[in-house]
C-alpha cells in the first residue's frame, strides 16, 4: 500500500491534481475504479503497473533518473558525483520526515 | 542538518515547549515533529519531560561543533532553493541580484552599506524578541561575491 500511496502522489502531481475522467482517460481504467483507488482500494498488480509507467512517462523516460546517475558517474568528476550524492540523500530524508 | 530539524531546534532554543507549542511556532504537522524529534531524541539532543521538550545543551553544544562547513553549505543550499523557488514561483521572496563593475570608492560606499544592515539585524538579534513565533520571523540574506572568483569556482567543478 505504501508503494501504491507513493506512486499514486506522484502521478497527482505530475498531472496537477487531475479529474476522475482524466484519470480514468490516461490510464484506460474505469473511472468507478479509479474513484475507488483514490479512496483508499488497493491496487491490482496491473493497475499498479499502470500508474508506474505513467509516471516514468511523465517524468520523461529518456531522461529517467537512473540514466541521468549513469551518464553522472561516467563524466563527472568524484568530487561532483559526492555533490549530487548528498544532495540526493538529503532529499531522501526530507521525505522521510514527512512519511 | 535539514531545514526542518534547524527549526524545530531553533524554536526549542528559543524556549521549552510541549509538541503543540512546537507546531505553532513552527507551522510544521505534527508528524514531521515527531519524526526530528524522534532523531534528536536518538541523538540525545533533547530530554521529555511530562510537560516539555528542552535542549540538551551540553550535548547540543557538541552537536553544533560537529556541523562542519561542508553540511552548513548544503543546509544553506537549501535554504536558498527555497527562497529561489518562492521568488520564481510567487514574487514572495525579495531576491535582488546585479552583475555591476565597482570603483574601488564605490566598493567602498558598499562595504559601508553592509556595514549598516550587518549592525541594524544585529541590534535586533540582542533584543531577543523570544515571543514572537519563529513563522513570524524574516530571512535577510546579503552579501556579494566577485566574478571571477564565481567563474574559477565553477572551472573547478568541472
Amino acid at each position: 500500500m505504501c508503494l501504491q500511496k507513493e506512486v499514486l502522489t506522484q502521478y497527482m502531481q505530475l498531472n496537477q491534481l487531475p479529474t476522475l475522467k482524466y484519470i480514468s482517460g490516461d490510464t484506460g481504467i474505469q473511472l468507478t475504479r479509479v474513484f475507488r483507488i483514490l479512496h483508499g482500494a488497493e491496487m491490482k498488480l496491473k493497475e499498479f503497473e499502470i500508474f508506474r509507467n505513467r509516471v516514468c512517462h511523465g517524468l520523461g523516460e529518456n531522461e529517467s533518473l537512473v540514466k541521468v546517475a549513469h551518464d553522472c558517474q561516467e563524466s563527472l568528476s568524484p568530487r561532483g558525483i559526492e555533490l549530487l550524492k548528498v544532495e540526493l540523500n538529503r532529499l531522501l530524508a526530507i521525505k522521510q520526515l514527512a512519511s | 542538518m535539514l531545514l526542518f530539524e534547524r527549526l524545530v531546534l531553533e524554536s526549542l532554543q528559543k524556549k521549552a515547549r510541549n509538541i503543540q507549542r512546537l507546531s505553532a511556532d513552527i507551522n510544521l504537522n505534527g508528524k514531521i515533529i515527531d519524526n526530528v524529534l524522534s532523531k534528536f531524541q536518538e541523538i540525545n539532543l533533547i530530554q521529555k519531560s511530562k510537560e516539555n521538550i528542552s535542549l540538551n545543551l551540553t550535548n547540543l553544544k557538541d552537536y553544533l561543533k560537529g556541523q562542519n562547513q561542508e553540511s552548513l553549505k548544503y543546509e544553506l543550499r537549501e535554504l536558498f532553493t527555497y527562497i529561489i523557488d518562492l521568488y520564481c514561483a510567487e514574487g514572495k521572496s525579495k531576491f535582488k541580484l546585479r552583475k555591476v563593475y565597482l570603483t574601488p570608492g564605490e566598493e567602498k560606499i558598499l562595504q559601508s552599506y553592509w556595514y549598516t544592515i550587518e549592525k541594524f539585524i544585529k541590534n535586533i538579534e540582542q533584543e531577543k524578541r523570544n515571543e514572537a513565533p519563529l513563522v513570524n520571523h524574516k530571512v535577510v540574506f546579503w552579501g556579494e561575491a566577485n566574478y571571477l572568483d564565481i567563474i574559477n569556482t565553477a572551472n573547478s567543478k568541472l
